[in-house]
């Protein structure tokens, strides 16, 4: 009794000193000017702390600046594009400071009506190094932070940053330490599973071309250029045109170069090509090539107008036989051939007024996607059916179109909207029309052959031509409509109307009712999310990982088995690329599954300090991590940030001593 | 009154009620500005030639423009300002955008022929009590009548012009 009252003052002791000592720890060992404000602007707010950390050989003390910013104000990347300008730091009167190197985590594109510029939202942290000068114990921070910040107007805002930094009076702080390395893990990297196929530059119209080659398909991505060479630090890089290749794997990008004053020669110089492909960013920096010609020589790298024109009317044609719009197609010919007594006049404007409903709608929903370009905000084809809510609609449209096919029962319009289109003689018309409508939304979650190429076109074109690829998909998937509205003689060569027309309805239902349950399946991942917090998908399709221990690390080594160690975090771009890339791809996976090996796992998705001080251990502070233990290798081999099969095949065969 | 003309009417109302939040937004946004020239305000063009804002501003209205080079909403105001400059007197005012010879070149790269002053601390700027770009104040007989900051249309701008002389 009474030990376990001592052993209880005890612990409330222990917790007081720690207490204690954290605070203490604080307000010494990492530095930090607490969140800053101006007077003049007060939609902004930044904060600069260093970690704690020193590195004695490099002089370096990792630290985070953190921008926030409020509603729609953003601050731009170090190459914002036309106009803009990155945030800066003037050291000013600062003492016994060489340089602040920043690290730029990977933006996103914003547009001001045409005007493309990177960018941040809301939070951003832009993980700095401090680079302390030779010989140097007290540094003195005395600093001018410069931030631009728009919304539709700008502002320039200076932040005096203040901080006395003693580098032996420095002591880490785990929270500061986690932070640096999640904000660095925002910071694009050469990722191995995407290349630079293509870079070149064109003098003649001073336009530079990339071709970026990806193992996967490349969905909504966001190309951004700069360079890190001193020379061409004011050359301003503008987007003018990006594609992906019809299979999805080849992203082409154009840009034209400008300079305020002259353009340096750019052929045989470094640039550097970010892409954001949520959840994929990654950086590849290439030399220029001197563009051959002044044409391109692969038609798919380019592609004019008239080629994405073409593909437009083609995509949309074929979209007539894709499943989602088959059902569709098949009661518009049921009705036709129903109705053979109607007069050619009738027939005629019947599919002219669906074949309007068609193109109205593609016409509709490409200025829907061009206003929400212009907001800023990330498009791509098909997008809403990310939205629960518009496919739970879609899916009961469709059901209940279905059940009427089947003859269970009838659509019957509200009186009031009867008599409004009886009074008019509007009934046909509108409801010609609104079929079109119904066709072309139930199309847009299909993609068929050529429409993809289309598509990619316009959403990176301007306005018009986004409307015009548009209205090209709607007169191609209109054209079946057109074709008969301009020969309804057509018809004649239809099969005449009998009693196997009734068994028509029940067919294109059936194919309805398909589309129906397909839509209902759409839903279940959202149900999914909402049922269970956990990301159940992935964990079963996945073998089982070991927490992170030393005591079993060292257990296992002992008795002659191989520990293969993944740090990783779900946060991290480079753990999910290595992770897709390489640990799940063969001759990895197999190899990992050897009755000998040990697979285990640290999730730093949050804060950890066992896992924090692993890789303190290794002089580690960030991940990606992984190491291979094994009797060859007691200590461990550790392997590169970026995975490659032969580099964990090599450790892994070391490590057994084999 | 027939339907046409209580249309017209509807229409009058939505444009009264839209310019009086215009007005609102730029009231508010803009309420440091001073309402009466700053004194002994002489600024002196890229070319080299002074120029007296309180001067001009006796005989025509004067449209001040705040604009930057790292304003990535600026060109999208800029070639209005530049039209009206054929017409009115027009003075900007470039905030912290570098030197002399960067801002000539800017201009000329962009076929901007406005008359330029370079506020290269943002002195000019702090006068005015200004901050944001694009900002476009109208100056009439000494007095600013009006200051509107972001987007504005050409017709906005005009009105702005017509109105200061009441």
């Amino acid at each position: 009794m009474k030990t376990a009252k001592f052993v209880g003052y005890l612990r409330w002791f222990s917790v007081c000193l720690s207490l204690l000592m954290s605070s203490f720890s604080w307000a010494q060992g990492s530095p930090s000017t607490g969140w800053l404000t101006s007077s003049d602007h007060d939609a902004v707010k930044v904060k600069l702390s260093v970690t704690g950390e020193f590195n004695p050989e490099t002089r370096t003390l990792p630290a985070l600046l953190t921008v926030q910013l409020k509603d729609e104000w953003k601050t731009y990347w170090q190459a914002p594009g036309e106009g803009g300008i990155p945030p800066r730091i003037d050291l000013a009167s600062s003492q016994g400071i060489e340089r602040i190197d920043w690290h730029w985590p990977t933006p996103s594109e914003y547009y001001v009506q045409s005007i493309r510029t990177a960018g941040y939202k809301h939070q951003v942290t832009f993980p700095l190094e401090i680079v302390v000068s030779e010989a140097t114990e007290r540094a003195q921070l005395d600093a001018v932070f410069t931030l631009s910040s728009c919304t539709n107007i700008c502002v320039l805002t200076d932040f005096p940053l203040q901080l006395n930094i003693d580098v032996n009076q420095l002591s880490p702080d785990s929270e500061q330490s986690f932070a640096f390395a999640r904000a660095m893990s925002l910071v694009p990297r050469p990722l191995g599973n995407a290349q630079v196929t293509r870079a070149d530059y064109n003098a003649d119209d001073q336009q530079l071309s990339f071709v970026l080659s990806r193992k996967s398909r490349w969905d909504s991505p966001q190309v951004f250029v700069h360079s890190e060479d001193k020379q061409l630090d004011e050359v301003v890089f503008k987007l003018v045109q990006q594609t992906v290749s019809v299979d999805g794997k080849r992203l082409i990008a154009s840009f034209k170069a400008s300079h305020w004053l002259e353009l340096p020669e750019l052929v045989n110089r470094q640039v550097s090509i970010t892409v954001n492909d949520d959840p994929f960013s990654a950086v590849y920096t290439t030399q220029l090539d001197r563009s051959n010609s002044t044409t391109t020589n692969d038609p798919l790298d380019t592609m004019t107008i008239w080629g994405a024109l073409f593909a437009a009317l083609l995509g949309g044609l074929i979209l007539n036989i894709m499943p989602c719009v088959l059902p569709v197609l098949g009661i518009k010919v049921q009705s036709l051939i129903a109705n053979s007594d109607a007069s050619a006049r009738q027939v005629r404007y019947q599919f002219l007024a669906t074949a309007m409903g068609v193109i109205s709608t593609f016409i509709v929903i490409g200025a829907l996607l061009g206003l929400l370009k212009l907001s800023g905000a990330r498009i791509s084809w098909g997008m809403q059916f990310q939205n629960p809510w518009f496919i739970a609609v879609l899916a009961f449209i469709t059901l209940a179109f279905a059940i009427n096919l089947f003859g269970l029962y009838q659509i019957r319009l509200p009186q009031w909207l009867n008599q409004w289109a009886l009074k008019s003689q509007r009934s046909s018309l509108l409801g010609h029309f609104s079929q079109g409508v119904f066709a072309t939304v139930l199309a847009t979650p299909c993609t068929a052959p050529f429409l993809g190429t289309a598509v990619a076109f316009a959403l990176g074109a301007p306005m018009y031509l986004l409307l015009l690829i548009f209205f090209g998909l709607g007169v191609g998937m209109a054209l079946p409509w057109l074709s008969i509205a301009a020969f309804p003689q057509t018809r004649k060569l239809l099969p005449k109307p009998g009693p196997w027309l009734k068994w028509v309805k029940p067919i294109f239902g059936a194919l309805l009712l398909a589309t129906s349950v397909w839509l209902f399946t759409l839903l279940t991942p959202h149900w999914l999310k909402a049922s269970s917090e956990s990301t159940s998908a992935e964990q079963t399709s996945e073998r089982p990982w070991q927490m992170l221990s030393f005591k079993t690390i060292h257990q296992a080594v002992t008795q002659g088995k191989v520990v293969f160690v993944d740090v990783t975090a779900d946060w991290c771009i480079t753990c999910k690329a290595n992770k897709l890339g390489v640990l799940e791809q063969e001759p990895v996976y197999s190899a990992l599954a050897a009755p000998d090996l040990i697979r285990m796992r640290g999730d730093w998705t949050v804060r950890n300090d066992y896992i924090t001080d692993y890789l303190r251990a290794y002089g580690q502070y960030g991940v990606p991590y992984n190491r291979v233990y094994g009797p060859g290798a007691p200590e461990g081999i550790e392997l590169p940030i970026i995975l490659t099969s032969d580099a964990v095949m090599q450790a892994i065969k070391e490590a057994r001593n084999e | 009154m027939n339907k046409w003309g209580l249309r017209f009417i509807k229409l009058l109302g939505y444009l009264v009620v839209a310019a009086a939040i215009a007005f609102g937004v730029d009231l508010y946004r803009n309420n440091n500005v001073p309402t009466t020239l700053p004194d002994e305000l002489t600024l002196t063009s890229l070319a080299g030639e002074p120029l007296s804002i309180a001067k001009m501003s006796e005989e025509e209205p004067v449209l001040l423009y705040f604009w930057a080079t790292w304003c990535p909403v600026c060109p999208t105001v800029s070639p209005t300002v530049d039209w009206l400059s054929d017409d009115y007197n027009v003075i900007s005012v470039a905030l912290r955008s570098g030197h002399n010879t960067k801002i000539s070149a800017y201009l000329e790269q962009q076929e901007l022929g406005f008359i330029t002053v370079n506020d290269t601390q943002g002195a000019i700027a702090r006068q005015f009590n200004i901050t944001a770009t694009p900002t476009i104040l109208i100056i009439n007989n000494h007095k600013v009548t009006s200051a509107t900051s972001g987007f504005t249309s050409p017709p906005g701008i005009l009105a702005r012009l017509w109105l200061s002389k009441f």
